[in-house]
């Protein structure tokens, strides 16, 4: 499997990551992450491989649309820019058992050896309550993840417990379950916000994790107010 | 004067130290905070219809203010964008600049700002009729979201609408779409920006447009 | 307790190692990880009133805190703490004196400092139609506050001027006073975006930071689909 090579600049707030494809190299890349590119670099949208039977019901909203850049005939550029501010993390898949669970919201591009799964076990817990979405990464090749903030590596030693609007991506070495810490909860004091729910990540074992020092719901709760009113023009 | 962009590229934030005499012209509302012995002035952006123009068209304010040092002591202001991300001190040295609406900042020295026809297919893409446009001897403070990256283009380099921040005036831009018509409404990469010729670029490395539709989903 | 900070100064996360039974009280869902044995409970702090639990007389146009108490049980243990908004971090040492803090920009403090709310040198409007608030604190003990933005400190002696949606906290020996900027009329210190500008007189901290949350608030969320 040939690597593709990269460089991140601008971390770790404003990551953008650069792929420096080799001539007829592809690369898959998450909707709408191209910043710039050479202009002989070809673009082809497509849903992954076995995505499309395995998304059964989405979320609200939540999508996984793919696309497959090709440099033609001689090297090219690709610099691709996450949504949201913060950082891009490279990670490689072996090949072997082990696979990478990410965040969806922070997936940013593979090489083509990678499958993306999402149905697995474990799955269903991160789903009660927010629209939060994890893929499976496996096979072999490059995976880039982002995250909303900067990522910090948290080695697991024992037992630790993440709120699950922070996590970014973990090896699958780690045991986990998801469980709600009703002291954390904003449910019972009567407000209406995004998120709150309360809901942590426990694991377990040995593996790493990366966690993001921000969190998407405080922001839309703080957008919220900002937003236009069905009532105005 | 004398000036530092602190805090770069997250929250770049400009910090002019201005001698006895010396003065800034900055966007509406770019001021954080100021030594106490500055004197600021607000004026329309240019004139009244070059104002017009550029906050209806160009996206900018109808009004930018001056600092002016009238005291007999150095006195500091320290200027910020709405936008969190990077900034960069672009001297002109004779040269022209488009500007994409809203990046600029502030100015100093024998800037000519105007507005520039940036032609119908720029407000389809929701960018507006007209494009910011600098111009002389001096230098011009911009910022963006994200980090700021300089790249120089000889012959075609293509780049999407968000992220474009600035580019020299010789530079050929056309609107064009990502791929085929159905490839860019299931991949999301919409509208770009084919750009010919030779001449310095300034690209952003987030878009507003890019954390807008992320946010939309988590909705 | 031992506050660490990371991640400086992009998005600064605080890291509270605390010792067996310590306590920390946070800014509610500002909780990012933690040792599996700290136990967590959250509340609602309205207005004027002594202790955390009580004082529940409705603030003038429904300020309100939500706070968390994190305690480590049984033994010592850690909490990793963000902000809401991307930037920076700063630990100040309560010692006696008196602070006025915003309200966004609170994010921790020991159990042994006191929180007020209900400080009313200014009511100041964002450009959405909500208030801004502001914190009383004093007492003893570290306190943890956050900015939109990096930080700065200007150690003000004689006259500074800062634009309200740029103040994080500031020591209340400083006299102040809202107006509009030297040299200019209401009309045009309005138009011109600086009509919430606060003068500082004295001697005194004032904490301020680089970006103002209502402007990008304007400008991200005026995008976002209507409510």
């Amino acid at each position: 499997m040939n690597k593709i090579a990269f460089e991140i600049e601008h971390q770790p707030a404003y990551a953008s990551l650069i792929l420096n494809l080799q001539a007829n190299q592809t690369a898959i890349v998450e909707a709408g992450a191209m910043a710039a590119m050479d202009a002989h670099i070809q673009m082809k949208s497509k849903m992954k491989g076995g995505l499309m039977q395995s998304l059964g019901r989405m979320l609200a909203g939540e999508s996984l649309f793919l696309s497959e850049f090709t440099a033609v005939g001689k090297p090219g550029q690709l610099y691709l820019s996450p949504g949201v501010p913060g950082d891009v993390q490279h990670y490689y898949l072996d090949g072997g058992r082990n696979s990478l669970i990410v965040q969806s919201g922070g997936f940013v591009a593979a090489s083509p050896g990678v499958t993306l799964n999402t149905q697995f076990q474990g799955a269903k817990g991160f789903f009660s309550g927010e629209s939060l979405f994890m893929i499976q990464a496996s096979g072999q090749g490059d995976i880039w993840f982002s995250s909303y903030g900067a990522i910090l590596e948290i080695p697991v030693e024992n037992e630790f417990v993440v709120d699950t609007g922070y996590i970014v991506a973990f090896e699958d070495s780690l045991t986990y379950s998801v469980e709600m810490i009703s002291g954390l909860s904003m449910r019972g004091l009567g407000v209406a916000i995004f998120g709150g729910e309360g809901l942590v990540c426990r694991f377990r074992g040995s593996g790493r994790l990366w966690v993001q020092s921000r969190e998407l719901f405080n922001l839309l709760n703080f957008l919220n107010p900002f937003r236009p009113t069905k009532s105005s023009d | 004067m004398q000036y530092e962009i602190k805090y770069k590229p997250a929250f770049s934030t400009l910090v002019v130290s201005l001698a006895p005499g010396d003065s800034i012209t900055a966007e509406a509302g770019a001021m954080a905070s100021m030594d106490g012995g500055l004197t600021m002035k607000t004026h329309f952006f240019g004139g009244f219809f070059s104002a017009l123009l550029k906050s209806w068209f160009g996206g900018e304010s109808l009004f930018a203010n001056t600092f002016v040092n009238k005291s007999n002591k150095t006195q500091t202001v320290v200027l910020t964008q709405s936008s969190i991300g990077d900034m960069e001190a672009l001297e002109l040295r004779g040269r022209t600049f488009g500007f994409e609406s809203g990046c600029y900042i502030a100015h100093t020295g024998n800037v000519k700002i105007g507005v520039a026809w940036a032609g119908f297919q720029s407000w389809f893409s929701g960018e507006g009729l007209f494009k910011l446009q600098a111009s002389g001897n001096g230098t011009v403070f911009f910022g963006g979201y994200g980090g700021i990256t300089k790249r120089r283009v000889t012959g075609e380099f293509v780049v999407d609408t968000g992220h474009l921040l600035a580019y020299e005036s010789n530079l050929k831009l056309n609107l064009g779409m990502a791929g085929s018509l159905m490839g860019s409404i299931t991949s999301g990469e919409g509208l770009v920006m084919r750009l010919k010729g030779n001449g310095e670029i300034y690209m952003q490395s987030r878009s507003i447009d890019g954390l807008v539709n992320f946010l939309k989903s988590k909705l | 307790m031992e506050i660490q900070l990371l991640q400086q100064p992009d998005s600064a996360i605080a890291k509270v190692l605390l010792e067996r039974d310590e306590e920390i009280v946070a800014e509610a869902g500002s909780m990012v990880a933690m040792s599996s044995h700290i136990g967590a409970n959250t509340t609602l702090k309205q207005g004027k009133g002594g202790g955390l639990l009580g004082g529940l007389k409705r603030m003038l146009g429904g300020e309100s805190l939500f706070l968390s108490v994190y305690r480590a049980l049984s033994k010592p243990g850690e909490v990793y703490l963000a902000p809401d908004f991307m930037g920076d971090i700063v630990v100040y040492p309560m010692a006696g004196q008196e602070l006025v803090v915003q309200s966004g920009s609170y994010l921790a403090s020991a159990p042994s400092v006191h929180i007020d709310l209900g400080f009313l040198g200014f009511k100041q409007a964002l450009l959405s139609g909500e208030s801004l608030f502001w914190l009383t604190i004093s007492g003893y003990g570290e306190l943890l506050l956050s900015s939109f933005g990096a930080i700065y400190a200007v150690e003000v002696d004689g006259e500074y001027i800062v634009d309200t949606g740029h103040i994080v906290a500031f020591e209340r020996s400083l006299t102040f006073d809202t107006g509009k900027p030297p040299g200019s009329n209401w009309l045009s210190a309005f138009l011109g975006g600086e009509g919430f500008i606060c003068r500082f007189k004295g001697r005194g901290t004032v904490y301020c930071q680089t970006h103002n949350p209502g402007a990008f608030g304007q400008l991200v969320g005026s995008k976002l689909p209507p409510r």
